[in-house]
């Protein structure tokens, strides 16, 4: 039983791809191209982050397949965590007296 | 894939080992819903009234927090070297390893400490805003997962020497509980801090 991984140039290339991401995500949050892009690519850029570390640190990449739907499974339930309330927060009228009213579809 | 059943054990072994890994990968599973229940609340909230993310950004000490996120890379790099190592039969450098994935953890903590006593020398607590609420619950907890998992790598530290055969599934399970808490924080870093 043993590391799947035997040279460790592996791991210091998935490091060094970590790092230069975040230096990425950084700068690109302070870019100037409208606040849903500065998301959608931050967004993109941490899923890749963190499918490296899964994939290599991690070793999911050499586990059997039976393991990946232990992970997906859950990752699908977090969408719709997230996602179920989106219709009454994103284009909800909030019109309740004493209740701040927002614009609809707001571009925040 | 091959883990090289016949240099290290019995086939009887690499299958227990696959266990502990899979019983590892489902505790994970439950944790990954654990954080995006607060993820989700901070998501709908922060939608709800964007104007508190905004003023409450300016508050936040983002290069603090892209320190704080070299400091995790470094030690989920370090963490995996020690795996590597105790692979290879090296105690010494496997116990270096992870001695320094710990003071790494350690360090994060106390760039963390720092964090807080700035947000409550500033009057904000966690009953600040919605805002401030999920901040708290999401970084907290994460904090509390970083120091499980720096008692779970003393432990580790003090007797990996004593385990035998079985070390390798020991000093692996706890990368994996390690590199997942690393993991959290790269979600965390961009959607709390950045974006």
């Amino acid at each position: 039983m043993s590391d799947p991984v035997k040279s460790t140039k592996v791991y210091w290339y998935v490091f060094f791809a970590l790092i230069v991401l975040t230096i990425v995500t950084v700068l690109q949050s302070r870019l100037d191209i409208g606040h849903t892009t500065n998301r959608i690519i931050g967004i993109v850029i941490a899923i890749t982050k963190a499918s490296l570390v899964a994939l290599f640190f991690m070793h999911l990449k050499y586990e059997k397949r039976y393991f990946y739907p232990v992970v997906l499974f859950p990752l699908a339930l977090v969408l719709v965590i997230i996602f179920a309330n989106f219709p009454d927060v994103a284009f909800g009228d909030h019109t309740t007296p004493g209740v701040e009213t927002r614009s609809h579809g707001g571009g925040h | 894939m091959d883990h090289e059943a016949e240099s290290h054990g019995s086939a009887v072994q690499v299958e227990s080992f696959e266990r502990a890994r899979f019983g590892m990968w489902l505790f994970l599973a439950s944790e990954i819903m654990f954080f995006a229940g607060f993820i989700g609340a901070y998501v709908v909230l922060r939608m709800a009234n964007p104007h508190l993310a905004e003023a409450a950004q300016k508050e936040l000490a983002w290069p603090l927090a892209a320190f704080n996120t070299a400091v995790l890379i470094v030690s989920s790099l370090t963490m995996v070297m020690a795996v590597n190592a105790i692979s290879k039969g090296n105690h010494g450098k496997c116990e270096d390893m992870i001695f320094v994935t710990a003071v790494l953890g350690t360090l994060f903590l106390i760039v963390k400490g720092f964090e807080y006593a700035a947000k409550f020398d500033h009057g904000i607590s966690p009953n600040s805003s919605s805002f401030w609420s999920s901040y708290f619950l999401m970084t907290g907890f994460h904090g509390l997962h970083v120091l499980g998992g720096i008692v779970a790598l003393v432990f580790l530290l003090f007797y990996v020497k004593n385990y035998g055969p079985q070390r390798y599934a020991k000093v692996e399970n706890v990368a994996l509980y390690w590199h997942f808490v690393d993991l959290v924080w790269i979600f965390l870093f961009p959607i709390v801090y950045l974006l």
